[in-house]
């Protein structure tokens, strides 16, 4: 049995901001750490990012998460909207959530968490669900693997503009990420069974017609 | 002598007052059961917030957000089909539109009121046929059925479609063929499916032994065909009106040439899946589609008799999602909700309909278990998936057979 496999990757994150932002020395994302983590097995998964504890004072600073989507896996828009009440999210094309992966794109994603503030602190998270398409059967592996690229997270604090036009709009400041290559298993079907599995569905499904066929007409 | 007759006389009031009270118990108990099964359904629809709130699987369907979606986009004046994978009537987005503007729960609400709509078209159906308790037990065979229960109250509509096939048999049974065809128009236009029942309906309007008669029409028939068209034509042209290509090709033609190729109970699944990019995928996807065309005209023509209607569309939609490429349990409910119709009339004894129950069941959770690894766990057992979806295929053609046969030693007096 596969364990639920967890991967968890923390990193330390140095960026200055420039202090024309109007923020004080020592009151910035220096030391902010971010989390990524994988959940779940099979064909449904999370992906959940997170950020240690900052300054209140960087309350009205906004957040972006950019995640490039390899066309191997996808997030359902509308689930992903739905679980994220009140914030905003843009994909970069139109989702097909029923294509196998060969034919299917990738695509980017971009998430604007909510910064979550207490009187001293704040922080961000943001779970995404996702979830692995069908791959073209293999006869040299039970298993594909999926390059799953970690995603982005940028901060500003100096934004005036609407979330909607923030992405183009705003100066973002990178947080710096680990650059682990980091992969999800898919199960695949096994060409090796084409000829056994094509000879006997065929032959029980016209056996069962012929059984139906026959109760149909005996007296 | 006349002490006996007399008491022979006593006896059969006795039991004829016995019958009738019985019978009126039984329709008193229908509003009650009724009652019963709207309370639990109610109950139901609370419990999937709780669920979908605050448990990893969500009660609500997937379906019914789709559906809301495709409401939300209707409200804005927007085209329904904006909504990736709404492949339905937009009657059905434009029947929901109070999702949006007056509650969350108004669609399941909906189904749940239909399905008892549903049951009193059941007990109705089975009364004229049988005494009041049996037809008792049909109506609660319906409105408790698990399934029935839960396909509603997460915002599946499938009892919409279920209630146009209801109401085209109702028409049938009164002789009303031009209101039957309508329904069955509307049936087909909701979802495709229920365009099998075509050749039975018309077939059973007046049933005979040669293939040509059955064909031929009459003015019954004609009523019949007339209806059909016009309210499948009516619904499609406002459909395409408003909404056009995306309407037909989405509600219609997707269905016709899908390719879903994921796991599901069918067997064709893996073959189609491997065969999914090579040169022989066109001819495996004939191959697959031949045993279920074979299937629908065989049940078809058996049962054209009037009295077996009931239970030939049982049957045939059981045959013909057994057979399908496709096969999910929303589709079970396509045939269980006819299975109240005709259960009074399949006379197994209890060992065998326990048996055919459990057989039913048990084939159902080897594959969902096996499903479950695959989907859930991510282990590779996808052969496994389908050698489960050969026995359960197996074990609902077994099914099929038993009720083929016990059906055939009464209704051969009949027909021929």
């Amino acid at each position: 049995m596969n364990r639920v496999k967890t991967l968890y990757i923390s990193a330390i994150i140095f960026v200055s901001i420039p202090l024309a932002c109007g923020i004080r020395a020592g009151e910035d994302f220096t030391k902010v750490q971010s989390n990524f983590q994988v959940t779940g097995d099979g064909f449904h998964r999370e992906m959940r990012v997170s950020s240690s504890s900052f300054p209140s004072s960087l309350r009205n600073c906004k957040i972006v998460i950019k995640w490039v989507v390899p066309s191997g896996i996808y997030v359902d828009p509308y689930q992903l909207q739905s679980s994220i009440l009140n914030q905003t999210v843009h994909f970069s094309s139109h989702v097909n959530v029923e294509q196998m992966a060969h034919h299917a794109e990738s695509f980017i994603l971009h998430s604007f968490p909510n910064l979550q503030c207490s009187s001293s602190s704040c922080h961000f998270s943001q779970t995404i669900q996702f979830h692995l398409r069908y791959h073209l059967p293999s006869n040299t592996s039970d298993y594909t693997k999926v390059l799953l690229p970690l995603p982005m997270t940028y901060h500003s604090c100096d934004c005036t503009f609407s979330i909607d036009m923030a992405v183009n709009k705003c100066l973002w400041q990178k947080f710096s990420k680990p650059d682990v290559p980091n992969y999800v298993s898919v199960p695949v079907g096994d060409l090796s069974h084409l000829p056994l599995v094509t000879f006997i569905t065929i032959a029980v499904a016209f056996m069962g017609t012929g059984c139906v066929a026959w109760a149909s007409v005996i007296r | 002598m006349y002490t006996q007759s007399s008491k022979k006389n006593w006896n059969t009031r006795l039991v004829a007052h016995n019958e009738a009270v019985e019978n009126s118990d039984s329709e008193r108990r229908k509003y009650k059961a009724c009652a019963a099964g709207l309370a639990v359904r109610l109950f139901l629809i609370l419990w999937g917030h709780f669920q979908d709130k605050y448990l990893s699987v969500k009660y609500t369907d997937v379906d019914y957000i789709v559906f809301s979606d495709a409401s939300r986009y209707v409200t804005q004046g927007q085209s329904p089909y904006l909504r990736p994978t709404y492949r339905y009537t937009p009657l059905l987005a434009w029947i929901l539109t109070p999702n949006i503007f007056l509650h969350s729960d108004f669609g399941k609400l909906l189904f749940s009121i239909v399905d008892l709509i549903n049951g009193f078209i059941i007990y109705g159906n089975v009364r004229s046929r049988f005494s009041s308790p049996i037809a008792f037990k049909s109506l609660c065979l319906w409105l408790f059925n698990p399934i029935t229960l839960i396909v509603s109250t997460r915002g599946n509509a499938e009892s919409l479609i279920v209630l146009t096939v209801l109401m085209t048999l109702y028409f049938h049974n009164q002789c009303s063929y031009l209101a039957s065809g309508f329904s069955l128009g509307l049936a087909v236009h909701l979802k495709l499916y229920p365009v099998i029942y075509s050749l039975i309906f018309y077939t059973s309007i007046s049933p005979s032994v040669t293939l040509l008669q059955s064909l031929k029409p009459n003015l019954g028939r004609v009523k019949l065909v007339v209806g059909f068209c016009l309210s499948l034509v009516m619904a499609s042209s406002v459909s395409y009106y408003f909404y056009g290509w995306p309407f037909l090709h989405e509600t219609y033609l997707y269905h016709l040439t899908r390719q879903d190729v994921r796991h599901n109970f069918s067997p064709y699944f893996y073959l189609l899946y491997l065969h999914g990019e090579l040169d022989t995928a066109t001819l495996v996807a004939l191959a697959s589609f031949l045993p279920q065309m074979l299937i629908v005209l065989v049940i078809s023509w058996r049962y054209r008799s009037r009295d077996d209607i009931g239970l030939g569309l049982f049957v045939l939609t059981f045959g013909f999602v057994t057979f399908n490429k496709v096969v999910t349990s929303q589709y079970f409910l396509w045939y269980l909700s006819l299975l109240p119709l005709c259960l009074p009339e399949l006379n197994f004894s209890n060992t065998k309909r326990i048996a055919m129950a459990s057989a039913w069941l048990l084939s159902q959770g080897v594959w969902l278990l096996f499903a479950y690894r695959l989907e859930f766990l991510g282990h590779n057992v996808m052969l496994h998936v389908w050698m489960a979806s050969l026995l359960f295929f197996a074990v609902n053609v077994y099914i099929m057979t038993q009720v083929l046969q016990v059906k055939r030693s009464q209704g051969a007096k009949k027909l021929l």
